[in-house]
């Protein structure tokens, strides 16, 4: 993802507000986009574009806590700081609970505006690359044909191939071949890399929650 | 005549009884048995002028006057049945024609053997003189009674004019003071500052006109008052005034209407300053405690004011500080540094803003009347509630009704009434479900010619029939930290300005508080 495409949507029912907030972000250098509500801003499809929400906690209609429920449902990879005139701490405790990046008192310094947004940013390059590498590893798994795929799901586990072969009825010999083709696709330098690979598919947001390390529902 | 026939003293004793009966001053009559007379003596005949003849048997009663006949006929009658004396007073003509009041006497006769009834024999005295004498004597003490029935009365007027309560004269239809008690006379002196203008003889209502042409508003409606009196327009006038100084002491004017064809009025000055200082002293308590009242709103609203007051600073630091980075880049963008600093400003009025409504609120004040548009107060108090609203998580709308003519209030105390009832309507629903009823309506609108009403409705609990008595009572509250002064002093700030305030449930649930106050009939085009 470009640094340049990355945008900072500013959420405050304020005018003076939103433009001041986004005046100063601008200047420090980021792009951004403003909303007068929070849901004015959900209507809108922006999951494919990076970077994070400046979120007003104390919003007409949807307020700064029901929009954070929605955006972890809608769009859970953008990060959220809040920004509130009035801070209780009930309601910062909830806000961080639910994963916001900071919670700002207004008026805030741009330090800690700068600070939290960079911040912001970092956690969804993070969550983004994240979200990447596993869509790698499961394309790859994808390219798998069933065999190979019933050997990957004994090797990861720690089997050496003479109890791969036997749980699967089939020569040793064979598992060779197909955990050498596995090793190929899946691009893996050794098998403590294959392991990780298979940690990291099934720790994705929409990786099955229980079951073997790699389950079926992991194929594509 | 003969006596003979009636066993009556012998000729001797005849002769010196008819001598003895014609020397006595009375007149005097015999009769008989059968009722009928048989003797006249001579001063009888004398009195009546009459032959002998004429008068004998019943003759003589043609005489007596028609009014008295029935009267002495029903004496005689029952006398002669029962044989005893009797005495009666009638009025018999006289040979001059003239009707003479007689005291008549009469005694039965009987014959020596004192067994057998012989007549009467009766004898009469003119009381005539006598009665009027007694007649003029009774004339004479009712008069005098009378009289001096007057004179008390008189003297009781007078002392009761002079005891009246107040300072009281009598003015003529013209305004010229006929009378005046003692009270009004000091009182005049005092006033007028020890001139005789106000006393005996002077023309008040010229006195009247003199210090109003001279500038004295309280002067030239009284004026109005004593001619629209005077004119017989008005059945009375009544005004309060303060003299020599708006410090006191007070006075109210009262003027009455005299009850008497010639017209004119009766003037009261009594002094009220006790009234009107108690009065005052009263509002002034009144003012003490919604001003507590109303700090104490204020403090429920903390946060809310700090988030309203946080915009515009957050708005002011973020710009100043995109101007800072602006410099230090060495950028040169003039257009945008002017624009941001254009901002700040902006920013900072509108803070300024928020301070002055917060100190309006928080301002000890003097209850102020002048013409208010309620439309206008309820966007005022909306503006410090939307603060409230937000963090409270419960939306306001308001309702204007149209063309809503101004009342007359003090702006501060009614604000006052609609924050407690806006305050109150949004904590009702702090804690409650979000859907999308959820929400305060301020409405407006007019309820007769002459008043308004303002309605804050709510989506809360609504207010228990048991508690719908007391809810305006001091010291009632529902909340576990609240005074319980709110509803109270709203009520009174309500009926101080003639108006009223209720509360009803809402048929679909939350309760809905009404104020009705009354409209001023000059159309004003907006507060003044």
């Amino acid at each position: 993802m470009d640094q340049d495409e990355r945008v900072v949507f500013v959420v405050d029912d304020d005018p003076s507000v939103r433009k001041s907030v986004a005046r100063l972000l601008r200047v420090a250098g980021f792009r951004t986009e403003t909303f007068v509500s929070a849901v004015d801003f959900l209507e809108r499809d922006r999951d494919s574009i990076g970077g994070c929400v400046v979120l007003d906690m104390h919003l007409p209609e949807l307020s700064g806590l029901d929009a954070q429920v929605k955006l972890a449902e809608s769009q859970p990879l953008l990060p959220i700081v809040f920004i509130s005139g009035y801070g209780d701490v009930p309601t910062s405790v909830q806000a961080m609970k639910a994963g916001a990046v900071d919670f700002l008192s207004k008026p805030f310094s741009a330090e800690d505006l700068l600070g939290a947004v960079r911040e912001a940013f970092a956690k969804n390059a993070r969550e983004r690359s994240s979200r990447y590498e596993m869509d790698e590893i499961r394309e790859r798994l994808a390219a798998l044909t069933p065999r190979e795929y019933d050997v990957f799901r004994e090797v990861v586990t720690g089997q050496l191939n003479k109890q791969v072969a036997a749980t699967l009825g089939i020569r040793e010999k064979t598992v060779k071949v197909h955990r050498a083709r596995v090793m190929q696709k899946m691009s893996a330098a050794s098998l403590a890399d294959l392991v990780r690979m298979a940690e990291r598919a099934n720790t994705g947001s929409d990786a099955p929650r229980a079951g073997s390390p790699v389950s079926e529902e992991c194929r594509p | 005549m003969n006596f003979s026939t009636l066993s009556m003293p012998p000729q001797a004793d005849e002769d010196r009884f008819r001598a003895l009966m014609d020397i006595v001053p009375h007149l005097v009559w015999m009769a008989g048995p059968d009722k009928r007379c048989i003797y006249f003596n001579h001063e009888w005949l004398k009195f009546t002028g009459r032959p002998v003849a004429k008068e004998l048997g019943h003759g003589w009663t043609d005489n007596i006057h028609v009014d008295d006949v029935k009267r002495w006929v029903a004496t005689y009658e029952q006398a002669f049945q029962a044989h005893r004396p009797f005495s009666i007073e009638y009025r018999l003509r006289r040979h001059d024609g003239a009707y003479r009041w007689l005291l008549h006497t009469a005694n039965p006769m009987f014959s020596r053997a004192k067994d057998v009834f012989e007549g009467y024999i009766g004898a009469c005295v003119d009381i005539t003189d006598r009665k009027s004498v007694e007649e003029d004597l009774r004339e004479a003490r009712v008069k005098f009674r009378a009289e001096s029935e007057l004179r008390t009365n008189e003297a009781l007027l007078r002392a009761v004019f002079a005891s009246l309560y107040g300072n009281v004269a009598v003015v003529d239809r013209e305004g010229c003071i006929i009378s005046a008690n003692g009270a009004w006379t000091q009182f005049a002196r005092y006033t007028t500052g020890f001139s005789k203008e106000a006393c005996l003889g002077a023309n008040y209502l010229d006195m009247c006109r003199r210090a109003a042409a001279a500038g004295d508003r309280s002067a030239a409606a009284a004026v109005n008052g004593i001619e629209s009196v005077l004119l017989a327009h008005a059945p009375g006038y009544s005004q309060e005034y303060s003299c020599p100084s708006e410090h006191g002491p007070w006075y109210e004017l009262v003027i009455v209407p005299l009850r008497r064809p010639e017209g004119g009025a009766l003037i009261f000055h009594i002094d009220v300053t006790s009234r009107v200082r108690a009065e005052g002293e009263a509002q002034r308590l009144r003012n003490e405690l919604s001003h507590v009242t109303r700090v104490s709103i204020l403090g429920e609203l903390v946060a809310s004011l700090a988030h309203e007051l946080n915009q515009p600073l957050t708005a002011i630091l973020s710009n100043t500080q995109a101007a800072l980075r602006l410099l230090g880049k060495g950028a040169s963008a003039p257009a945008e540094l002017r624009e941001i600093l254009e901002d700040i400003a902006m920013d900072d009025q509108r803070a300024g803003e928020i301070i002055r409504r917060l100190r309006q609120l928080t301002r000890k004040g003097e209850f102020v009347l002048q013409h208010i548009d309620v439309n206008q107060l309820v966007r005022e108090v909306y503006g410090l509630l939307e603060s409230d609203s937000l963090i409270r998580r419960v939306p306001m709308e308001c309702r204007f009704g149209p063309d809503l003519p101004p009342v007359l209030g003090d702006r501060i105390q009614l604000e006052q009434v609609l924050l407690n009832l806006m305050v109150n309507g949004l904590e009702s629903m702090k804690d409650l479900p979000q859907d999308g009823n959820l929400r305060l309506v301020v409405s407006t609108r007019r309820a007769s010619e002459a008043s308004i009403i303002v309605a804050v409705k709510d989506r809360g609990i609504g207010v228990t029939p048991d508690k719908q008595g007391s809810i305006f009572k001091p010291f009632f509250s529902t909340k576990p930290d609240g005074m319980g002064m709110g509803l109270s002093i709203c009520r009174t700030i309500v009926l101080a300005h003639n108006g009223r305030i209720g509360v009803s449930n809402n048929p679909d649930g939350g309760a809905t508080f009404e104020v009705e106050l009354p409209t001023t009939r000059e159309v004003s085009s907006g507060s003044g």
